[in-house]
C-alpha cells in the first residue's frame, strides 16, 4: 500500500467512526428519516467526494486504488456512505472518460444510473437540439443520489444514437418520490421525469457508450471493495456476538458450527479485501475482465457472509437494532450495481472468449 | 411502480403440483375433497384480498413500526376468512379440519405474504398448545371465543411464547435446556403459579388475546419442571414490551412479553413437565417446523412467480428476459426449488400423519370422517369432566412420556428436515429472484425484495437451521447408534 492509499485508509477510518458511526440507523430509515446532509458537506470538505476528480478541476487527483482503499473503510462501519462516495467517483470518471473533468464539482452531488447494465443502457429519454443546448424529455428509473443531488449525468436517445447528458437541477427535471431500496438505503435512489430539461451533452454514439462503459469497468473495483468492507464488518460483529453469547452450557463461539461461519467470513474478508485492491490496480486494464470478475466473485463472498452473519446472531441477527441485517441487505443491494450479476458473468465470458 | 401482477397461467397448479396427494385421493377422496376446496376457496381469497395490503403494511411499518394498525388489518381480513378457526373442532363452531390442511393454505398465503401467513401460523402455534392440553372445558370455551370473534373487529388471535433474551433455539432441545441461560421462572402458590422473566420475538405477541407461555418451575432444573401456562393477556402482572424492529415479515409483530408477578390459576396450567414428557415435547416441535416448511415453500413460490412474471415483461439488451436461455435456467432452478420444498413438507406432514398427530385422523377410506367423530367426542359432559381433574395433567405427563418413542421422534427429525430445507430453498429463490430483476428486485414497490427480507428469517425461527440439522443428527442417526454423543465438546 502507497503511502497515500494508507494516509485515506486513515483518513476514512476516523471518518466513519467519527461522523458516521452513531448515526448509521437513523440514516438507514431514509427515505422514512432525512438524507444526512451534513455528513456529505462534511465528506466533501474531507475530500472523499472528489477522489477521482483530476486536481486542476479541484479534485484529489488520486487512483482506483485509493478510491478503494476508501470505500474498503468506509464500508466496515456503513457501506451506503461508501455507495454515496462511489457513486460521485462513478460520474467524476463518466466525465473524465468524456473528457469533460473540467465540468465535475468537488462539493455538489452527482447523480447516475449506477444500477443500470452499461451494454443496455435505458432508452425512456430522448433529446434533441436546440439551437446551442440540447432538451431532453421521457422518464428514467432508479437513479442514484436523485433525490440529494444538484447534478444529473444521464443517458438518451439523441437521433437514433446512444447519448450522455449533465443537467442541472432545475427547471424541467422532476424527481419522484425516494425509493424504498433493499439496502444502501442512505444513498438515496428516486425515478426522474424530464420536462424540456436543458441538457450539456457529454458524449453521443459509440463515444458515449465506450467512454460510459470504461467508466463502469474503472470502477467494479470500488464495488468490490464496499463488498469487501461490509464482510469485514460482518465478521467483527459476528465474532464479537458469538463471544459474548451462550447457547446450552457454552458460549456460542465454542460450537463447531458456529466457528464454520466464522472460518469461512474469515476467509471471505481476508480474500475479498486482497482481490478488491488487486483489481483497483487493474482498474484501466479492461482486456482481461479481472475487474469485473473480481466484483463478481466478491459480490457473492458478501452475500454469502453476510447471510450466514445473521445465522450467527440468530434472531438477534434479524433485528435492524443490530448492524448484520443491514449488512445482509446491503450486500445484496450492492450486488446490482452495473446491472444484473446474471449478465456480468455472460460478459465476462465473452471478454475471455474474446481474448 | 406498481406491485407485480401475477398472470393466472403462472400459478401453481394443484392437480399437476400435488403428485402424493392424487395418490392420496384414493386412500380418502373426503380428505382430499376437503383440502381441494379450501384450496380453491383460500386462493381466491388470497389474491384478492391479501395482496393489495401486503406491500402496502410493509411500507407503512417501516415509515412507522410502532403502528399496529397493519396488523389488525390483516388479523381482521384473515378473521373474516375464518382462518382462525380451521382447526377448531365442527362442534365447537370452528371448521374441523386436520392440521395437514393447514400447512397447504400456509403455502397458499405466503406466496402472496410471509407475514399475513405468520399471523395465522403463530396463532395455530398457541393453539396447539391449548389443544396438546386436552382440558376441554378451557379448550372450548377459548376456541367459541375464537369462532364468534372471527366476524368482530376484534379477532381473538393466540400466540406462543418460549424465547427469551438470553435463550433461543437452546430452549428447543433437553441438552441444551439444562444449560440454557432461562431468565423467567413461575413459583407455585396457592391456588396457582407467579409468573416472573420476559420472553422475545414473540409472533403476534402483541396483538394476541391469549398466548401460551412456556416457564420452568426451576430455572436450575428447567428439563424437570418445563410448565406450559395459557395467559389472557388482560391478567395483571403481564404486559407487552415493544414490538421488534425485524428485517422482514412485518406483517406480523414480534414482540416483548414481560412478566412481573402475574398470577395465573391452576386451570390454565396445560402442561407440567417431568424430563420425559419435556423430551416429548420437544418432539413435537417437529410439527411446528412442517408449519415453517409450508410458509418457505410458499415465500419461495411468491419469488418464482414474480420472478417468471417480470421475465415475461422485460426485455434485455432489447430481447425478451425469458426467451433467454440463461433465465429459464434460473426459472427451472427456482420452480424445481418450489417443487423440492413442497414434496419435502408433505413428506413430513405424511409422516406426522402416519406417526404424530395425525394418527387422529387414520390414514384409510373414511380416515376424515372418523377425525369428525373423536371431535364430536371431545365435545361429551363426560370427556370434559375428566380433563377437569388433577389426574388428568398428570396421566398427560405419563402419556407424553410413553408417547410414541421413536416414532415421535422420527417425527420431529421430519419436521427438522422440512424446516431446514425448505426455508434453504425459500432463501435461495429470493436471491435469485432478486439477481434476475436487477434494479427492479431492488425496490419495495416491486414486492421482491420484501420477499428477500422475509426469507431470511424462516431459517431462523422455530429453531435456528443450525439448530434443526442437530436436532435431526440426533434422531434420525444416533437413533441408530446411541453411542454417538450429541451436543458434547468440539474436540477442535
Amino acid at each position: 500500500m502507497s503511502a497515500a492509499q494508507t494516509e485515506i485508509a486513515a483518513l476514512a477510518r476516523e471518518f466513519a467512526l467519527g461522523e458516521i458511526a452513531d448515526s448509521i440507523t437513523e440514516d438507514d430509515r431514509y427515505p422514512d428519516a432525512p438524507f444526512d446532509e451534513t455528513l456529505y458537506r462534511k465528506a466533501g470538505e474531507v475530500g472523499f467526494l472528489s477522489l477521482l476528480m483530476p486536481e486542476e478541476a479541484g479534485g484529489a487527483g488520486e487512483t482506483p486504488s485509493a478510491l478503494a482503499e476508501a470505500l474498503l473503510t468506509l464500508a466496515e462501519t456503513d457501506a451506503s456512505a461508501a455507495a454515496v462516495v462511489l457513486c460521485q467517483a462513478f460520474a467524476h470518471r463518466i466525465l473524465i472518460r468524456a473528457g469533460k473533468g473540467n465540468l465535475a464539482s468537488a462539493e455538489a452531488l452527482t447523480a447516475t444510473t449506477l444500477y443500470d447494465d452499461p451494454l443496455d443502457l435505458p432508452e425512456g429519454l430522448s433529446a434533441s437540439r436546440k439551437g446551442d443546448s440540447y432538451i431532453l424529455d421521457g422518464t428514467i428509473d432508479y437513479v442514484t443520489l436523485a433525490p440529494v443531488a444538484s447534478f444529473f449525468i444521464l443517458p438518451a436517445v439523441l437521433e437514433d444514437e446512444p447519448a450522455i447528458f449533465l443537467l442541472e437541477k432545475g427547471d424541467g427535471v422532476e424527481v419522484g418520490e425516494p425509493v424504498l431500496t433493499l439496502g444502501l438505503r442512505a444513498c438515496p435512489v428516486a425515478d426522474i421525469e424530464l420536462d424540456q430539461a436543458r441538457g450539456t451533452l457529454l458524449a453521443s454514439g459509440g463515444d458515449a457508450l465506450s467512454g460510459y462503459r470504461e467508466a463502469v469497468e474503472d470502477l467494479r473495483c470500488g464495488v468490490a471493495a464496499i463488498h469487501a468492507g461490509i464482510v469485514a464488518g460482518c465478521l467483527a460483529e459476528a465474532v464479537a456476538y458469538a463471544r459474548d453469547r451462550y447457547q446450552g452450557w457454552k458460549q456460542i463461539i465454542d460450537h463447531g458450527q458456529i466457528r464454520a461461519y466464522l472460518g469461512s467470513i474469515a476467509a471471505a474478508a481476508a480474500v475479498s479485501k486482497e482481490l478488491a485492491l488487486s483489481a483497483a490496480e487493474h482498474a484501466s486494464d479492461h482486456a482481461n475482465a479481472f475487474p469485473a470478475s473480481v466484483q463478481l466473485t466478491v459480490g457473492e463472498m458478501a452475500v454469502e457472509s453476510t447471510i450466514n452473519g445473521v445465522q450467527v446472531l440468530g434472531g438477534n441477527g434479524y433485528m435492524e437494532d443490530y448492524g448484520q441485517a443491514k449488512r445482509m441487505r446491503d450486500a445484496k443491494q450492492a450486488q446490482g450495481i452495473f446491472g444484473p450479476k446474471d449478465l456480468l458473468v455472460q460478459d465476462i465470458f465473452l471478454t475471455v472468449a474474446e481474448k | 411502480m406498481n406491485a407485480i401482477e401475477i398472470s393466472e397461467k403462472d400459478l401453481y397448479s394443484f392437480e399437476e403440483s400435488n403428485q402424493a396427494l392424487q395418490l392420496f385421493k384414493a386412500i380418502d377422496p373426503t380428505y382430499y375433497r376437503e383440502m381441494r376446496s379450501v384450496f380453491e376457496r383460500k386462493r381466491s381469497f388470497v389474491r384478492e384480498k391479501i395482496a393489495p395490503l401486503a406491500l402496502e403494511a410493509d411500507r407503512e411499518l417501516h415509515r412507522d413500526p410502532a403502528n399496529k394498525e397493519p396488523f389488525w388489518e390483516m388479523a381482521r381480513l384473515c378473521a373474516r376468512e375464518g382462518l382462525f378457526s380451521l382447526t377448531v373442532p365442527r362442534n365447537f363452531g370452528g371448521s374441523g379440519f386436520p392440521f395437514s390442511l393447514g400447512m397447504s393454505l400456509l403455502e397458499e398465503i405466503c406466496a402472496v405474504d410471509a407475514g399475513a401467513g405468520n399471523i395465522v401460523g403463530a396463532h395455530y402455534l398457541g393453539w396447539l398448545g391449548l389443544y396438546g392440553s386436552m382440558k376441554l372445558r378451557l379448550f372450548e370455551r377459548i376456541c367459541r371465543e375464537i369462532v364468534t370473534s372471527e366476524q368482530s373487529g376484534k379477532p381473538v388471535i393466540m400466540a406462543a411464547a418460549l424465547t427469551e433474551p438470553t435463550s433461543g433455539s437452546d430452549n428447543f432441545e433437553v441438552e441444551l435446556m439444562s444449560g440454557a441461560h432461562l431468565q423467567s421462572e413461575a413459583r407455585k402458590v396457592p391456588g396457582g403459579y407467579i409468573l416472573n422473566g420476559t420472553k422475545c420475538f414473540i409472533s403476534n405477541g402483541s396483538i394476541s388475546t391469549y398466548h401460551t407461555v412456556m416457564m420452568p418451575l426451576n430455572r436450575k432444573r428447567p428439563v424437570d419442571t418445563f410448565t406450559t401456562f395459557l395467559v389472557p393477556t388482560e391478567t395483571p402482572g403481564f404486559s407487552f414490551g415493544r414490538d421488534e424492529h425485524k428485517m422482514g415479515q412485518k406483517g406480523c409483530p414480534a414482540s416483548v412479553m414481560i412478566y412481573e408477578d402475574c398470577f395465573i390459576p391452576d386451570e390454565y396450567v396445560l402442561s407440567r413437565g417431568d424430563a420425559r414428557a419435556t423430551e416429548r415435547f420437544m418432539d413435537f416441535m417437529g410439527l411446528t417446523q412442517m408449519g415453517v416448511a409450508s410458509i418457505s415453500t410458499g415465500v419461495a413460490r411468491g419469488a418464482y412467480e414474480r420472478a417468471v412474471t417480470f421475465a415475461r415483461e422485460q426485455l434485455v439488451r432489447g430481447n425478451p428476459l425469458i426467451n433467454q436461455q440463461w433465465a429459464q435456467m434460473i426459472l427451472s432452478q427456482m420452480l424445481m426449488n418450489v417443487m423440492s420444498a413442497r414434496a419435502t413438507y408433505q413428506e413430513a406432514c405424511f409422516c406426522d400423519l402416519l406417526n404424530g398427530t395425525g394418527r387422529l385422523v387414520p390414514l384409510r377410506r373414511g380416515g376424515f370422517r372418523i377425525k369428525q367423530f373423536s371431535d364430536r367426542l371431545m365435545a361429551s359432559e363426560v370427556a370434559k369432566r375428566w380433563t377437569d381433574s388433577e389426574e388428568h395433567l398428570r396421566k398427560l405427563n405419563e402419556m407424553m412420556g410413553r408417547g410414541g418413542g421413536w416414532k415421535l421422534s422420527l417425527v420431529a427429525s421430519y419436521g427438522a428436515w422440512a424446516k431446514t430445507k425448505c426455508s434453504d430453498y425459500a432463501m435461495a429463490n429470493a436471491s435469485l429472484g432478486v439477481d434476475l430483476m436487477g434494479k427492479a428486485g431492488r425496490r419495495q414497490d416491486r414486492g421482491m425484495e420484501k420477499i428477500f427480507r422475509d426469507a431470511k428469517l424462516l431459517q431462523i425461527y422455530e429453531g435456528t437451521n443450525e439448530h434443526c440439522r442437530q436436532v435431526f443428527f440426533k434422531r434420525y442417526v444416533t437413533r441408530k447408534d446411541p453411542a454417538i454423543k450429541v451436543y458434547g465438546r468440539d474436540v477442535v
